[in-house]
């Protein structure tokens, strides 16, 4: 039963939701409402998924206070802000939504969006010295991969159009365009094949889950 | 260690230390570097141009904090737009740490824009699910949203006068940080046949040039760049146009200690591999 009824959910879900694809569920009130539930369902299941990761952050958190771990001090901060800013925007809203509580929106802008910003913009530091010290022309496709990097770097800037006109490349031999055409072609190219790539093994594994090939899903595989 | 080799091994709080000042001081003091436009961008815009203002556009704002430097002078410049066209725009967010920066964005084009909440421009919030989600809005808006982020009922909305479901709206433009463009486009897009027009962040935008080649989307915005062309479409250079001064400087910092670490890499450590190499040999011999 353990694993006959999850087994029956993952087929019928997914018979039926690549069969509703075959028809016109707008004409066929069966199928049109059993989609819209479904449809529903998941979007509840996301919310509960919500919860569960809470749980999950406040469980871990709260054992590497018990443990008395090096770094417990971020759990405790970790912990409290998710305590106080859940206050805020469920104690301090009035009515049903949080867009009338002008509290939370102060905590955002306050703390998590400098918090955030500041995590992101650390990344040109790290990309400039990552760069700097891995970015070798030790063979022809480190090479070829340089070479394109630096010309799309420069080219989707505008110093690159400065730079065209100071070295009086001008047409398809500037540097907007060259880049422009990397990114058109090549980038594309690789993408697409990629994508196809990615969509072929997205179907393979959508069948053995919905035929009860693929069975990992259900946690050890037995 | 010769000075080939101390290129080849900079300390890498001098490369911070460059990338710093090269950053801040266009943003003290801009250069004004001319911003060309892209067919890509231009193919949003007037697509947008074209539109008869009769049905809204549904504004995909689909991004937290850490991206909203790229993506918020995007939805400005588009939001202007549309209003200036007397186009609706309406809101929603499908990412979890959306809703702050979008309900800034709204309460900026309240301010700035005199643009009427629930009129000219609507938010529906954020709810979860993301795939689920964009396929019940093509069963109805209000189904996954049946308020909106203020907390009014959105079917009471004067913007959603006429609109039931995605199919009634203009198109879709999608602000991305993640994959959820991928998602705009299978769906709305190829399913439902609403027309798709997607701005991502500069690291993400090469993954959308296949939609965009395939004509699966209108138009791509790419990073500030493509936000600080569509600022100079609509004739409103912002905070993307002048980002891209310290864009552009950062991109010639790393690049100076690209070239920095190569030429120490061949006239330095490869040279002395080479060296060593041909000893060994002509010990051999």
């Amino acid at each position: 039963m353990k694993t006959k009824l999850p087994l029956t959910v993952a087929f019928l879900t997914g018979i039926f939701m690549a069969f509703s694809y075959f028809v016109e569920r707008d004409n066929v009130d069966w199928v049109r409402i059993i989609y819209e539930e479904l449809n529903q369902n998941n979007i509840v299941i996301g919310v509960f998924v919500l919860y569960l990761g809470v749980a999950t952050l406040i469980i871990k958190h709260a054992k590497n206070i018990r443990d008395k771990d090096s770094d417990s001090i971020y759990s405790w901060i970790v912990i409290a802000s998710t305590f106080v800013v859940s206050w805020i925007g469920l104690a301090q809203t009035e009515g049903d939504s949080i867009g009338t509580n002008d509290n939370f929106q102060w905590v955002f802008n306050n703390f998590q969006v400098p918090l955030s910003a500041t995590m992101f913009s650390l990344l040109a530091f790290f990309v400039a010295s990552a760069a700097y010290r891995a970015f070798r022309a030790r063979n022809t496709e480190a090479t070829l991969l340089l070479i394109a990097a630096a010309i799309v770097m420069i080219g989707r800037v505008p110093i690159g159009a400065v730079i065209s006109d100071a070295l009086n490349l001008s047409g398809s031999f500037s540097l907007p365009a060259i880049a422009e055409w990397i990114m058109d072609i090549p980038n594309t190219a690789a993408k697409r094949a990629i994508t196809i790539g990615v969509g072929l093994g997205m179907t393979a594994t959508a069948i053995k889950i919905i035929f009860g090939i693929e069975r990992t899903y259900m946690g050890s595989g037995k | 260690m010769n000075i080939w080799q101390k290129l080849s091994s900079i300390d890498r709080r001098w490369v911070f230390l460059a990338m710093a000042l090269f950053v801040a001081f266009p943003v003290l003091k801009p250069l004004g570097l001319p911003v060309t436009t892209t067919k890509e961008v231009e193919d949003i815009h007037s697509f947008i141009e074209n539109l008869d203002g009769t049905k809204p556009i549904i504004l995909g704002l689909d991004f937290g904090p850490s991206t909203a430097p790229e993506l918020t002078p995007m939805a400005k410049a588009l939001i202007r737009h549309s209003l200036s066209k007397g186009i609706p725009v309406l809101g929603v967010s499908l990412a979890p740490d959306a809703p702050g920066v979008a309900n800034d964005i709204m309460k900026w084009a309240e301010s700035e824009l005199n643009a009427v909440m629930g009129k000219d421009i609507a938010y529906l919030g954020y709810k979860v699910g993301t795939l689920n989600v964009i396929l019940q809005m093509g069963q109805g808006i209000s189904k996954p949203f049946p308020k909106d982020y203020y907390g009014n009922n959105t079917d009471d909305l004067p913007i959603m006068e006429g609109v039931e479901t995605l199919e009634d709206c203009a198109m879709v433009v999608g602000l991305e940080a993640t994959a959820i463009s991928d998602l705009w486009i299978q769906y709305a897009g190829d399913q439902m046949g609403v027309p798709i027009g997607i701005g991502m962040t500069a690291v993400s935008a090469p993954e959308a040039y296949v939609f965009y080649q395939s004509g699966q989307i209108v138009g791509l915005m790419g990073g500030m760049k493509g936000a600080a062309e569509y600022e100079l479409l609509v004739n409103a250079p912002g905070a993307a146009v002048q980002g891209m001064d310290a864009q552009s400087l950062g991109h010639i910092v790393i690049l100076v200690f690209i070239i920095l670490g190569n030429l120490g890499y061949f006239f330095g450590t490869k040279g002395q591999e080479i060296s060593r190499l041909k000893s060994l040999r002509d010990g051999e011999k």
